[in-house]
């Protein structure tokens, strides 16, 4: 499947100000299943975006701006190549330990009810455990997206029964890391099921992946109650939300940011 | 020296000149040491005790002397154990190779709060961490030294060493010539031939380095004005840094200047807001982007604490023996890993002989020292511990060496430690002779922690003739 991505991001400030920072992850990697035919990081008068890999050796694109403005226009776009490889991840820059990843983080902190659904979890096959754990969470944490808000934790956003993609991959993350499995989080693009349709969220997307032994890192999208398929285009992890977030900014000055978000995942070209 | 009877040969000369000297004198001299520290203006903390910003801390005007034989037999130690250390970091953040040779368990690295996955892959310039070490020694016998603990992030003190010296200087100039002391006042210039060594850029032949602060609250704020203006290096808060193309720029009078060297005295959670704490306004956003491209140096190293925590310390012996096939030279207190079940059992049986720690505190507090506990706090901390195990360690008191010391009754015996401080830079490594000694003035206490009525002494290493 050949999948092009057009994400617009403008940001703006009630009043000016003097300088403001973004460190913004929005660049798939190659990986076996995941070819980037072409892909940038622009600022509309910036021009494209210096980066640097992170420790995670995930893309971040730096946006500094030290001049005075009220609005910044954030384009990243490009066109991948996506197979279907039943969302196991092969040939993924792996800098850290496996071992690292059933560390516990802010988002993804543990407590009782995030135990007691993981130990209702069915089966001794670690892949049917993580596939009932995935279908649980779809059954028991509906799809709102006003139930919770960017900084929820796995275990308020259980509680609260209700979420958006965010949440569902940090309930999975903190259970599946109960049961043993290295988990960690992911955010990138879905393919709208529907053709032609400009989406706003769910296009920008995030899952986890755990590690199973002598398969892998598995990917996990219990929003979607799915393995990422050709349809995914995968472009941060890390251990939550926070360290594989698309966009993370500072300013300095009392203005208030606002943000306008268009983004368009389409299929496109040869393979359509 | 042992009580007040025995006398080690190198305080010969300094017992001789207290019999001489009458106590009313010691307790003038005592008064101008004050007015000299008022006026010079050090107020200090030392790192993590927080308090009264204003507070002075107590000065002993009797030196702690070395003799040349063990400082030597020190300094060989100090200088292994920081190859060690740095060594563990480099490869806790590359190869991993001692937890995959199963000398350290995998977890206690991997999900420890110290350990930063943002220096996961990356090349320090030098290969250098912990370019500022403070390790806190104490001295049980002759070349009987063991290390308390490993200060590898932003180690402090080195302001009230330095200043002591020259206290002492002024009040005892006799006392100076008559012994030979190894000079302590080019530790400045030698930090900065260390910050100098690590530039990322070798083409350029005059480095900018900047000392980092988080401001004017913070404890040791003295300490870095002290070191910036002794250095002749600028002192400079987050805001007067900019990263811009992954390049650290700094704000003057004349445009924005390129830095190459950062000497951060913040602490790593606010050193980068896109990175770590995002409410941080001390630090520079983009700054891990400069430092994982390799434009900048920062000293110490972002996640260089993974090295000096607590529950880590127990295994610097096996570091020495690991990275640079040798046998430690300076000893670990025995120490007792409260998560551990067996290690737990033991200590909860005998926690009125041990000292309790906690396992990231610093500054003694959180402490129990068993012996001079009440049956009450032992309770207490019994219940501490099995809630939550991994936060405490456990050590047996050490029967420390005393040295005399001016107290309200006179001359008397007082339990010392000893932090010397050791510049590691890709020139090597350098060792300021002697340190910052602290004093428990407190008769019979072992905690020279200055929020624990704790003082200083000046720090004399003999030189041999």
């Amino acid at each position: 499947m050949r999948i092009r991505v057009t994400h617009k991001t403008i940001y703006r400030y009630d009043t000016p100000i003097d300088f403001s920072f973004q460190a913004i992850r929005l660049t798939p990697q190659p990986f076996i299943g995941q070819r980037v035919l072409s892909w940038r990081v622009r600022e509309e008068d910036e021009g494209v975006l210096p980066n640097y890999m992170d420790g995670f050796q995930n893309v971040v694109s730096l946006l500094t701006l030290l001049r005075e403005h009220e609005e910044a226009q954030v384009t990243a776009e490009g066109v991948v190549d996506v197979s279907d490889q039943k969302g196991i991840i092969n040939g993924a820059p792996e800098p850290l330990p496996i071992l690292y990843f059933l560390r516990q983080s802010p988002r993804t902190a543990i407590s009782d009810a995030l135990k007691s659904l993981a130990s209702a979890v069915d089966g001794t096959d670690p892949v049917l455990q993580l596939h009932d754990l995935m279908n649980c969470i779809h059954k028991q944490v509906r799809y709102d997206t006003q139930a919770t808000h960017v900084q929820t934790t796995a275990t308020q956003a259980l509680e609260a029964g209700a979420g958006v993609c965010q949440d569902h991959a940090h309930i999975f993350i903190a259970c599946a890391r109960a049961l043993g499995f290295p988990s960690r989080y992911v955010s990138g693009y879905l393919l709208s099921s529907e053709p032609g349709r400009e989406e706003t969220f769910e296009a920008s997307h995030a899952w986890a992946e755990s590690y199973i032994e002598r398969v892998g890192w598995v990917g996990f999208d219990p929003a979607n109650q799915v393995c990422p398929t050709d349809q995914y285009i995968r472009t941060a992890v890390a251990l939550d939300y926070d360290g594989a977030a698309p966009v993370r900014g500072v300013w300095r000055g009392k203005a208030e940011e606002s943000l306008a978000v268009t983004v368009s995942v389409q299929q496109t070209g040869a393979d359509q | 020296m042992g009580g007040e009877v025995a006398c080690r040969p190198h305080y010969r000369q300094i017992l001789e000149w207290l019999n001489e000297t009458p106590t009313d004198l010691l307790e003038a001299k005592r008064r101008e040491a004050e007015i000299l520290f008022r006026r010079i203006g050090i107020t200090f903390a030392v790192y993590g005790e927080g308090g009264d910003p204003e507070r002075l801390i107590p000065f002993d005007i009797i030196p702690r002397v070395i003799s040349a034989a063990e400082w030597a037999f020190l300094s060989k130690g100090l200088e292994q154990r920081v190859r060690a250390l740095n060594a563990f970091t480099w490869d806790v953040y590359h190869e991993q190779e001692i937890i995959k040779a199963g000398h350290i368990p995998p977890e206690l690295v991997l999900h420890n709060e110290s350990f930063c996955a943002e220096m996961q892959n990356l090349n320090v310039p030098g290969r250098i961490y912990n370019h500022i070490s403070g390790i806190d020694l104490v001295r049980v016998g002759e070349n009987d030294f063991y290390v308390l603990e490993d200060n590898c992030r932003v180690p402090s003190g080195v302001s009230y060493m330095l200043e002591d010296r020259e206290v002492m200087m002024r009040l005892f100039p006799d006392l100076f010539s008559m012994h030979d002391i190894a000079p302590i006042a080019q530790y400045p210039e030698i930090l900065l031939e260390t910050l100098h060594s690590i530039a990322p850029r070798p083409s350029v032949a005059d480095p900018t380095v900047v000392l980092l602060t988080p401001g004017a609250f913070n404890s040791a704020y003295y300490e870095h004005c002290f070191l910036a203006d002794e250095m002749g290096i600028e002192l400079v808060e987050g805001p007067d840094l900019f990263v811009d193309h992954n390049v650290v720029y700094m704000r003057t009078t004349r445009g924005a200047k390129r830095v190459d060297v950062i000497y951060r005295r913040i602490d790593d959670a606010f050193i980068d807001p896109l990175t770590f704490r995002a409410d941080s306004v001390l630090g520079v956003p983009g700054l891990m982007g400069a430092y994982r491209s390799g434009n900048v140096a920062i000293a110490n190293a972002v996640g260089a604490g993974i090295a000096d925590d607590k529950s880590i310390y127990i295994y610097v012996p096996e570091m020495v023996r690991f990275y640079l096939g040798e046998e430690p030279i300076l000893k670990n207190v025995p120490t007792f890993n409260c998560d551990d079940a067996d290690d737990r059992a033991y200590v909860l049986e005998h926690v009125d002989e041990l000292v309790v720690k906690e396992a990231r505190g610093s500054g003694g507090y959180g402490m129990l020292v068993g012996p001079k506990a009440t049956k009450d706090q032992c309770e207490e901390f019994k219940k501490r511990i099995v809630k939550t195990p991994g936060e405490y360690i456990a050590q047996p008191t050490l029967a420390l060496s005393t040295v005399p010391t001016f107290v309200d009754s006179g001359v008397a015996p007082r339990h010392v430690d000893l932090r010397p401080f050791i510049l590691q830079g890709a020139d090597g490594i350098k060792i300021a002779p002697g340190g910052l000694t602290r004093v428990a003035l407190r008769e019979g206490s072992l905690v020279v922690n200055s929020s624990q009525g704790g003082g200083t002494k000046d720090t004399w290493v003999l030189v041999s003739r």
